[in-house]
């Protein structure tokens, strides 16, 4: 509700293309950064490889094929503080980098807006396809992991596949198609750097997908499967008070990923779901003071506010 | 009288004296011999009710001014009447409604006007008893219907087509009778919401009216004009909020008037409405800013639920207040809800306002008519917090079989939540008024009592 700077989307936005000027351009793009040690084992949840000459944007399974391959003595270290910090990223966080750091959501948030700035409709899921996609993405996952550490394996004599396929979600990610070209032109990568004829392709799909319906590729994120578990149990969340309610089902119509779980919820307070990724639109649209919120560490940080409450300070409400 | 001449596509029609042409099936040739002659009594004891139901809220001491433009409008023979008539003969369309669940906004967007038809007519009754040959049936689908078919409104009179939305059995078959008289777009509400095709099912709804109300006005509503009328809505709803917002913050004005300003939403033109009511909220902070109450700290605060109150017909009202009650908030179709609920678009594409529209009207709706109506009671207990209700006084019509179902469960959770709760049948005619008197009047002593005991 309100105006555009009243709206929690702003901020958002700012923060998105903040986050990706910062690290694409800025942090990355420094040579001595990505050779400095610690710098090494931060990890984001993106899934991402590195296709950035000095970049730590690792995808975390891909560390885990190299200890597996490496042994554990060797790569302990290695791997056991990036884990941590990934795993208490997760904790504090849930999903919040979707909505609000990835790169990805990004373009899918500007996909949204021209598609409504032109005025075209959007391409509603049914119901029971969205809830399908949701589970695909674990599927993504799952199969993305497995294929990786099993070229780990010294046993199962997969090596050899390691310098043309290490990593399989490296050849998809639309990421790819997307942002190494204009790294390249800003000089910011070598001119020799390949972009997958794969990840062209999922860069179409996600532009031909993303554009008529709300945040597609979220849906389907494998990244967004290795935190959706932990998202439900993250110090933010929705909350909801459930006596001010009035089941106008407007959250739910809001949600980029579609969940109705916020508006049939009748009991519970925390109504944060693993698909949530965090933006905040219900809480922006709900026209009841109070009744849906966000919560970090169990303190109220946004709440939702009656439509009726910025007339109060203007003329409009006096004097219309 | 014909006043408007809708009725030339009906040439078998036939208009004498002051009756409505009846013609076909549902509704008997008899009948409209029998009507003959009947308008002039509604109208004339009409009128009186609406001038004696003024006069009473104008000699309420310590008014607020800005009330006035309200009761002018609330004269159904007055100013609105003629302003509608004057539209009407320059061509243009007027749509009847006969429930809250009617989107407006589309018939706003399409230039015309909407009108709200429940009637709260007693006098009208009678003709539709005679129709029907049922006295136990709900008095407010009677008294519309008797107030259709003796032509004794010009709302009625001038509506060009009307939109009947089925909640309850008396406006189904209410809206196969009348549409005898005039084009109805039947308007059928999913009883059970939870489901998704339910959703679907009255968005569908929706997107019907649209096409029947632009084949009424000949032309297509633009996107614009959709746009326009949703953001009228809203200004309208965000000062029916600021107006709640007032009254929970002192007793700035008494019950029978916020329901009379909330009754008009369906009558006035929207625009004027809110800013009128724009004007009475100014008027009303002032008076919370210098501590101008209508009544002490210590008058039983009572929230009223259950049947719609339709002007004039305001004898529980009168009633409850005249007894030492203060109606602090209702929860009725005709009180409070009119425009709470908000239209929020996410996208302002046509799909996106309609489906925005629909939400608005179904969803949140608290109209017994659901099951399970869960809604209903998180909202009762909602306004009961908030507006610190000492009791809850239930009104059912006498013949609304899904509120007094509803009060039963009402009864049941407002107990456990220590609030008590007084159970009222009534019908439109004077004849209960005292019956209904002495059992309110126990009821207020009964919380105010309670109140006393209280620790503070």
């Amino acid at each position: 509700m309100g105006k555009f700077w009243q709206r929690i989307s702003t901020p958002r936005l700012i923060a998105q293309f903040g986050w990706l000027v910062f690290a694409n351009a800025l942090l990355f793009g420094v040579p001595s950064f990505g050779t400095i040690a610690w710098t090494r084992n931060i990890y984001f949840p993106d899934a991402t490889t590195k296709f950035l000459q000095n970049a730590p944007t690792y995808s975390i399974v891909y560390k885990l094929q190299d200890t597996l391959e490496g042994g554990f003595i060797t790569y302990y270290m290695d791997l056991v503080i990036p884990l941590l910090i990934f795993v208490v990223l997760i904790l504090l966080l849930g999903r919040f980098w979707c909505a609000w750091l990835c790169p990805l959501g990004l373009p899918q948030d500007l996909l949204t807006r021209l598609r409504r700035w032109l005025g075209w409709k959007r391409v509603e899921l049914p119901p029971k396809w969205s809830v399908a996609l949701h589970q695909m993405k674990y599927l993504g996952l799952f199969l993305v992991i497995f294929y990786t550490l099993s070229l780990g394996f010294p046993g199962l004599g997969l090596p050899g596949f390691r310098t043309s396929l290490a990593i399989p979600y490296e050849q998809l990610d639309p990421n790819r198609a997307m942002y190494v070209y204009p790294q390249i032109a800003l000089g910011l990568l070598p001119p020799n750097t390949i972009v997958p004829i794969l990840s062209l392709l999922t860069f179409g799909f996600f532009l031909m997908t993303c554009f008529p319906i709300r945040r597609f590729w979220c849906h389907i994120c494998p990244a967004g499967a290795m935190m959706a578990p932990f998202n439900k149990y993250a110090s933010i969340h929705l909350k909801k008070d459930n006596s001010k309610c009035t089941h106008c089902g407007i959250c739910a119509r809001v949600c980029p990923m579609e969940i109705r779980k916020v508006w049939t919820e009748r009991e519970k307070e925390n109504v944060t779901v693993s698909e949530c990724v965090h933006c905040y639109r219900c809480v922006e649209e709900c026209p009841e003071d109070g009744c849906l919120g966000v919560s970090v560490m169990g303190k109220v940080v946004l709440e939702s506010k009656s439509p009726n409450s910025e007339l109060t300070n203007t003329k409009e409400g006096v004097a219309t | 009288m014909k006043i408007f001449g809708r009725r030339k596509s009906e040439p078998e029609a036939v208009d004498n004296a002051g009756s409505v042409a009846v013609e076909r099936r549902y509704v008997p040739v008899k009948v409209k011999e029998r009507m003959t002659g009947r308008r002039d009594k509604v109208v004339r004891e009409a009128k009186e009710k609406i001038r004696v139901e003024t006069e009473k809220i104008r000699a309420i001491p310590n008014n607020p001014e800005s009330l006035d433009h309200f009761l002018e409008i609330g004269d159904y023979f007055g100013k609105r009447s003629e302003e509608i008539i004057g539209f009407k003969n320059k061509g243009g369309k007027v749509v009847g409604t006969f429930c809250e669940f009617v989107p407006k906004e589309i018939i706003h967007a399409a230039g015309a006007i909407p009108i709200q038809l429940s009637c709260g007519f007693s006098e009208a009754i009678q003709p539709a008893n005679d129709l029907l040959s049922d006295a136990g049936l709900c008095p407010l689908m009677r008294s519309s219907l008797g107030t259709m078919m003796t032509g004794s409104s010009t709302y009625y009179e001038a509506s060009d087509m009307m939109v009947n939305p089925t909640p309850c059995d008396a406006k189904l078959k209410m809206g196969e009778i009348i549409q005898d008289l005039v084009p109805v777009v039947t308007m059928n509400v999913p009883r059970i919401k939870d489901s998704f095709s339910a959703r679907k099912q009255w968005i569908q709804e929706v997107w019907n009216l649209k096409e029947r109300v632009e084949e009424l006005v000949g032309k297509k509503i633009s996107k614009k004009a959709l746009r326009e009328s949703i953001e009228t809505y809203q200004a309208a709803q965000n000062a029916w909020r600021k107006f709640w917002d007032v009254r929970k913050r002192g007793n700035v004005i008494w019950g029978r008037q916020a329901l009379l300003v909330s009754w008009l939403t369906y009558i006035d033109d929207i625009k004027r409405w809110t800013k009128n009511i724009n004007k009475l909220n100014a008027e009303l902070e002032t008076r919370v800013k210098e501590k101008n109450f209508v009544c002490g700290d210590d008058t039983p605060r009572v929230m009223l639920a259950g049947s719609p109150i339709i002007w004039p017909n305001w004898k529980i009202l009168n009633l409850i207040e005249e007894s030492g009650a203060y109606i602090a908030c209702d929860e009725l179709c005709s009180g409070m809800r009119v425009l709470w609920d908000h239209t929020v678009v996410d996208e302002w594409t046509q799909k996106g306002m309609m489906d925005a529209i629909a939400d608005k009207y179904f969803l949140p709706c608290t109209c017994p008519c659901f099951s399970p109506n869960l809604e209903r009671e998180t909202n009762m207990l909602r306004r009961i917090k908030e507006y610190k209700i000492d009791g809850v006084v239930f009104h059912v019509l006498k013949g609304c079989h899904l509120n007094s179902m509803d009060a039963a469960k009402t009864s049941v959770f407002l107990k456990k939540n220590d609030i008590p709760m007084l159970k009222i049948e009534s019908e439109y005619d004077e004849g209960d008024r005292e019956q209904l008197r002495i059992r309110i009047e126990a009821f207020l002593e009964i919380i105010q009592t309670r109140k006393e005991d209280l620790p503070f």
